[in-house]
């Protein structure tokens, strides 16, 4: 249901008509059929009642749309056509319900004005935190990257003044992440992926140094969204999401794919499980590890459970008898950023750390 | 020529190995997914970052002509582009302001509406201050995809892949189109050089950075932002990481197996997020404006940067290339540099409004 208020008023600010319109726009005859009209229907602002040649100075000098109640602002952009005495004003995009539209329309040495719009929408606080990755309640102190999901597509923009780390005595601590002003999003909006300030989780920086890293071993942090947070729609989250992490000891060893145990399927239909040796990072694991066959990808489905610890893979077709490979991709990090034969945070110090991370480890197994 | 930046903090040299070549596909017609970073070549071509459509993409404006002389002036800039763009101003972000170099025209990239189909609309203002929009789909363009990821990756239910990298800058030197990518997976970050005009099968070297600190620890390091600057004669990077101070690499050495030791230059102190980055000559003198997050505006003498010596020590706050803080300048947001006197700036109040302004490079 639309309902407009339209006001139509000559030159010399007389009213001459006020008129509240329910349900489908309609065209306003008040003045007559061959007198000039302003309308406004699915969108578009319609200035009837015009003849002559088109005006030397464009269509925008006679017919004005604003979208807003400052005098002093632009007026909309948006595309002008004629035809047959009415002039039609359609909008570069659609206007936001709420935003009044004032249109002026010069026309025979008189001015017509009226003011047209949609209600705003009622905005439902409706959205949610869905997961808060690492699934897992102990983080390492140099744990580098979480991810938010949520149930709906997120407004961009105000992601760092939203999220909080606060400490044990509940204090929020003081710019924990590294800001990216584009925020990492994936392309629903959906996902966002926050970085822990690298300059405090790395050794030997004065960020580090002076402040300390965000984390601090043996204590617990609290991790809160605000739920004035909006969603793309513009509406707030339905509610505040906290989660207490316990943060412990620093991870400093490249990611063990030798340390894994693989689960063969022991029949046709089964799934192959592997367990890591410590959780992996959401994202990656579901991404840099796949299963391959005389040097080709298997398709088929990829799930984490315990906590990023275990990946279980459904082949979309029933296992044939033979040799495979776990195809172990050299970005895949751990909760830290370290990689396959490759630390996050490299000791130059220690030759035996100075490694390019594996570009790709292969781990044989067979269906019998 | 911009810069935006972060993570003033800590150290020393920086290794930049170059580690593959990628080539980076031209696109036929480009449409923008959303607009970004902006950066000009010469002759007024525009170049966009398109983060979610994973591109960059070049707009022959066709605006070469010397803009009237005169300050451009935009009091309440958001509300004006909600007004033009039939919306409010809470549905508007200025994602980045670039000056055409060819014109001296100011060009804004903008997205109207707050989600992942937010429209990209890119805006021009003139001396009157009057926005107009560049209607980048009616002009003649080219992209250049820089998406190397493999096909393979994880996809949502809209088939649209997962992995996306935030294009953090943009720049155009001696022919190429310089890219700062970083994912929103894999801690990564790619510095991507792509000769223009967009070519069939046009290489693009992805540079991998590793940064050295203390000269112990070496970690990847994710290019924040850069600009290109002469430096002793030279075309170079200068370039601030997540992590780290403000760096500098001839460009030369952006060649696929070239292993490349970079030369930290400046501590900016730490807890401040560079946001751009100017150069300019006054009286003889070469300088560098840069404008902060928590630093105000700094004024960098940018007299032989070649002759810095690498940072290689634990330095308490800041040390490297002498600046100034001009105190006048605050709340800026953007920043780019109209001639030899000028610049605009974007400028944040409190209350989140906004207005873009000229001012004398001081």
């Amino acid at each position: 249901m639309i309902a407009m208020l339209q006001q139509f008023r000559a030159a010399g600010g007389k009213l001459a008509a006020r008129i509240f319109v329910s349900g489908s726009a309609l065209l306003i005859a008040a003045c007559g059929a061959a007198e000039p009209a302003l309308t406004y229907s699915d969108g578009v602002v319609r200035a009837s009642g015009w003849s002559g040649p088109a005006p030397a100075d464009g269509w925008d000098s006679v017919l004005v749309v604003r979208a807003s109640d400052d005098e002093s602002a632009p007026a909309m952009l948006g595309d002008y056509v004629e035809h047959g005495g009415v002039v039609t004003f359609t909008p570069r995009f659609a206007p936001t319900p709420g935003v009044p539209l004032h249109a002026t329309f010069h026309v025979k040495h008189s001015t017509l004005e009226a003011t047209f719009g949609e209600p705003a929408k009622a905005l439902a606080a409706t959205t949610t935190v869905a997961h808060l990755y690492p699934s897992t309640d102990e983080w390492p102190e140099n744990t580098l990257k979480m991810y938010l999901t949520f149930s709906a597509p997120m407004a961009r923009g105000e992601a760092y003044e939203r999220i909080r780390v606060l400490d044990d005595q509940g204090r929020a601590i003081i710019e924990p992440f590294v800001e990216i002003e584009q925020e990492l999003w994936d392309t629903s909006g959906t996902r966002l992926t926050v970085l822990f300030d690298p300059g405090r989780i790395k050794r030997g920086l004065v960020d580090n140094e002076e402040s300390g890293p965000p984390l601090v071993v043996g204590r617990k942090v609290t991790i809160e969204v605000d739920p004035s947070w909006r969603d793309a729609t513009g509406a707030p989250l339905a509610e505040t999401f906290s989660r207490v992490i316990s943060v412990t000891q620093a991870v400093r060893d490249g990611v063990r794919p030798e340390r894994w145990t693989v689960a063969a399927p022991q029949s046709a239909d089964a799934d192959l499980v592997v367990r890591f040796d410590r959780p992996l990072d959401h994202a990656l694991a579901q991404r840099a590890i796949s299963v391959t066959r005389d040097g080709g990808r298997l398709p088929g489905r990829v799930a984490l459970e315990d906590d990023e610890r275990v990946w279980r893979f459904t082949p979309d077709q029933a296992w044939a008898p033979g040799d495979y490979f776990i195809a172990v991709d050299g970005v895949l990090e751990d909760l830290a950023g370290n990689r396959p034969g490759k630390l996050f945070d490299v000791d130059t110090m220690d030759a035996s750390q100075s490694t390019e991370a594996t570009p790709v480890t292969a781990i044989p197994f067979k269906v019998r | 020529m911009k810069l935006k930046v972060l993570g003033a903090t800590g150290i020393a040299g920086v290794i930049a190995a170059i580690s593959l070549s990628a080539t980076a596909a031209p696109t036929g017609e480009a449409k923008l997914q959303s607009a970004g970073a902006l950066a000009f070549a010469p002759n007024g071509v525009l170049l966009i970052g398109d983060s979610t459509a994973g591109q960059v993409v070049a707009v022959e404006t066709g605006d070469t002509a010397k803009a009237a002389a005169g300050k451009v002036e935009v009091a309440d800039l958001t509300g004006k582009i909600a007004a033009l763009l039939g919306t409010t101003a809470d549905q508007i972000a200025v994602n980045d302001v670039a000056v055409n170099p060819a014109s001296g025209s100011v060009y804004m990239s903008v997205s109207r509406g707050l989600g992942p189909t937010a429209a990209p609309v890119i805006l021009k203002a003139d001396r009157a201050g009057k926005l107009s929009e560049v209607k980048v789909d009616a002009l003649k363009r080219s992209a250049v995809s820089i998406s190397n990821a493999p096909a393979a990756d994880a996809k949502n239910a809209r088939g649209q892949p997962i992995r996306q990298e935030a294009i953090t800058d943009l720049g155009f030197v001696n022919g190429q189109v310089l890219v700062a990518g970083l994912s929103n997976e894999e801690f990564a970050s790619s510095m991507r050089t792509i000769a223009y005009p967009f070519t069939g099968g046009a290489k693009s070297a992805s540079i991998e950075m590793y940064h050295g600190a203390h000269g112990q620890y070496e970690t990847a390091a994710p290019v924040r932002t850069f600009m290109t600057y002469d430096v002793g004669g030279k075309p170079s990077v200068l370039a601030a990481y997540t992590c780290t101070p403000l760096v500098q690499i001839p460009v030369d050495q952006f060649k696929a197996g070239a292993k490349i030791k970079a030369t930290t230059i400046a501590e900016l102190g730490n807890r401040n997020r560079p946001l751009d980055m100017i150069a300019y000559t006054k009286d003889g003198r070469d300088f560098i404006l840069m404008a902060n997050s928590a630093r105000g505006v700094m004024k960098l003498d940018a007299a032989k940067l070649e002759s810095y010596p690498n940072i290689s020590t634990p330095i308490a706050d800041k040390a490297g290339v002498p600046y100034e803080t001009i105190a006048a300048l605050e709340g800026v947001t953007q920043l780019d540099k109209v001639d030899e006197t000028s610049a605009v700036i974007v400028v944040a109040a409190a209350d989140k409004s906004t207005a873009l302004k000229t001012i004398a490079l001081p």
